[in-house]
């Protein structure tokens, strides 16, 4: 992008194109380049420039006879790699799919495409949405445009060290435990988990699916509003959604606000200089007249990590059973010398032992563990019980608050190599993110200062399918930050 | 848990594990196992007030619903069935080839 304006809004980008201050082909043209000078990133798996610069001249042709631009005309966007678009590699970040093409695009991406975005390349992203760090990606790590030396977080991380680094104007993450929070809080930039059932899942690699939903890494929060707007909302071929379509709202009256703290996400273990930074988001909004709860929160953090690593591994091990080499991606035959016989067994054992890498392997086992019997009434069993305990904590206390605000991780993002001896470290990434989809309630990260000269994020909270409310209250704390 | 236990684990799972994978993944369960053995049984306090016991059961059911209810039927997602053969790793014609399915040397 050095040789073009840098955008940081779908309206000011759209404004741009219709001021004929650059054209939409030169637009995609330099986010093309703008990927392949950062390529040492590794934020994208595949790039499909020629295809978005056809797309682009469509949108140029509508700038000449003078017709207004609208909804996604002209946004360059990033898709993750574990979500379908037809005639696209969809890898999941996986040697398994590393040959599949997508036969049929993802609804998510369907709707914008109508809308007139640009689809430019599917981003990096951990195995099947797997860890926290981009790191565990057959396709090679993802560094982070802040710091390379450090992760983007995960497991959407090529989405958002793309949009950070101005790969794209947007990218659509999918967040099963914090995904798309965790990495927008690591790089600077917005990270937002819809409620369950607001956005169509169909097309989309799901590995939890009573937790993951499709989300947005933005520059800005007007930019989320227009994309839900667009992508959101009934689809038939997805049942599970099941909430009104999502429309935006004007600013929430702030001095009628209220805001719950959870104690327990502010105790031992949080980073001072994020404590701060949070603490003084919260004494902003106070400023404004908001009013601040001290809540407590009992089954939100450590217990939800304990009750995310039994639901999310076993969801995980039912719904991978499908990949073992017939249907999709790569085959081994075998040929009858790994001493399970010769016939099709050996083969999935063999697929699946050599395209997964080992965090699946991980969780693959450890879901079947958990729910074999003997096991499954002592873990997901007990797991669910906690789970429905979480969301009866959350639901009373969404009687006394309107939102709730925590930090989005401990600490800002880690040194590319740490965390990877013991994988319950890094499982505690998640410790602040993981209730937001275990309740399925609508969740934001936004930028909200620096620790240790690094980003960090604040993530605000909502009522189950109040959406339009955490999004508002981001846009107008986002403004007040700005001074604006 | 053993190695043998993460190898017959592996094989449920459909996982040919080596013997110093299975050693490594032997070492990260135990530490994941310890983990979600943290987990405490759950019980609701008998102190709770019964009306909002009941609107948080409400809330827990809802939740559950909608993550569990069943599939409908659609007719409108037509993807052709050479379509997904051409997916298929190993195909011939109008058929997905796959390895015997019975080892009769087994």
């Amino acid at each position: 992008m050095s040789n073009h304006p840098r955008f940081n809004s779908i309206r000011q980008t759209q404004e741009a194109l219709q001021n004929k201050q650059i054209s939409c082909e030169e637009l995609t043209r330099a986010y093309v380049q703008s990927i392949d000078e950062h390529n040492d990133l590794n934020a994208f798996i595949s790039v499909c420039g020629e295809r978005a610069i056809a797309k682009a001249k469509e949108t140029d042709s509508k700038i000449v006879h003078d017709d207004a631009l609208s909804g996604m005309e002209g946004v360059v966007l990033g898709v993750k790699d574990n979500i379908l678009v037809k005639g696209l590699g969809c890898t999941a970040g996986s040697k398994i799919l590393a040959s599949y093409t997508a036969s049929y695009t993802a609804t998510a991406v369907n709707r914008l495409e109508e809308a007139g975005a640009i689809v430019i390349g599917k981003t990096n992203l951990d195995q099947f949405g797997m860890g926290s760090s981009s790191q565990f990606s057959y396709f090679g790590g993802v560094k982070n445009p802040v710091d390379p030396e450090r992760v983007p977080g995960g497991s959407s991380g090529g989405s958002a060290a793309a949009v950070k680094a101005d790969m794209c104007l947007a990218a659509l993450g999918t967040d099963m435990g914090g995904s798309c929070r965790q990495p927008a809080s690591f790089c600077g930039v917005f990270g937002y988990k819809p409620s369950y059932g607001l956005v169509s899942r169909h097309g989309l690699l799901s590995s939890g699916p009573s937790l993951d939903q499709v989300g947005v890494l933005a520059h800005c929060v007007e930019d989320i509003e227009v994309i839900m707007g667009v992508m959101a909302g009934q689809d038939g071929l997805d049942a599970n959604v099941r909430l009104p379509q999502f429309r935006s709202r004007k600013d929430v009256p702030l001095n009628a606000l209220r805001i719950g703290v959870p104690e327990e996400f502010f105790t031992d273990g949080l980073d001072d200089e994020i404590k701060k930074a949070v603490h003084d988001q919260i004494t902003m909004l106070k400023k404004q007249g908001a009013t601040i709860t001290n809540i407590t929160l009992p089954h939100a953090t450590k217990e939800a990590i304990a009750t995310y690593y039994i639901i999310m591994p076993a969801e995980c091990s039912s719904n991978l059973a499908r990949f073992d080499g017939v249907r999709y991606g790569t085959r081994i035959e075998g040929d009858g010398s790994a001493g399970v016989g010769s016939d099709v067994i050996e083969s999935y054992l063999l697929t699946r032992e050599d395209g997964f890498g080992a965090e699946v392997k991980r969780r693959i086992l450890l879901g079947t563990f958990v729910l074999s019997a003997g096991y499954a009434d002592r873990y997901y069993v007990r797991a669910q019980q906690a789970r429905n305990m979480l969301r009866e904590g959350l639901a009373k206390a969404f009687r006394e608050v309107d939102i709730i605000i925590t930090p989005t991780t401990p600490n800002p993002a880690f040194p590319i190599g740490s965390k990877t001896d013991d994988p319950t470290t890094m499982y505690l990434e998640d410790i602040y993110t993981v209730s937001a989809n275990l309740a399925g309630i609508p969740a934001i990260s936004m930028p909200c200062g620096l620790s240790q000269g690094l980003p960090v994020g604040m993530q605000i909270w909502g009522r189950y399918g109040d959406d339009a409310t955490v999004l508002a209250v981001a846009r107008q704390l986002d403004a007040l930050n700005k001074g604006q | 848990m053993e190695i043998n236990d993460v190898k017959h684990i592996g094989l449920l799972a459909r996982l040919k594990l080596s013997d110093a994978e299975a050693s490594a993944l032997t070492i990260d369960l135990n530490k994941i196992v310890a983990l979600v053995e943290t987990l405490p049984a759950t019980r609701r306090s008998s102190d709770d007030d019964e009306e909002e016991k009941n609107e948080e059961e409400d809330v827990v059911e809802e939740s559950n619903e909608r993550i569990t209810r069943g599939d409908e039927t659609r007719q409108d997602f037509r993807i052709t069935s050479d379509e997904l053969i051409a997916a298929s790793p190993d195909h011939n014609g109008r058929f997905i080839r796959v390895k015997k399915i019975i080892d009769k040397d087994a």
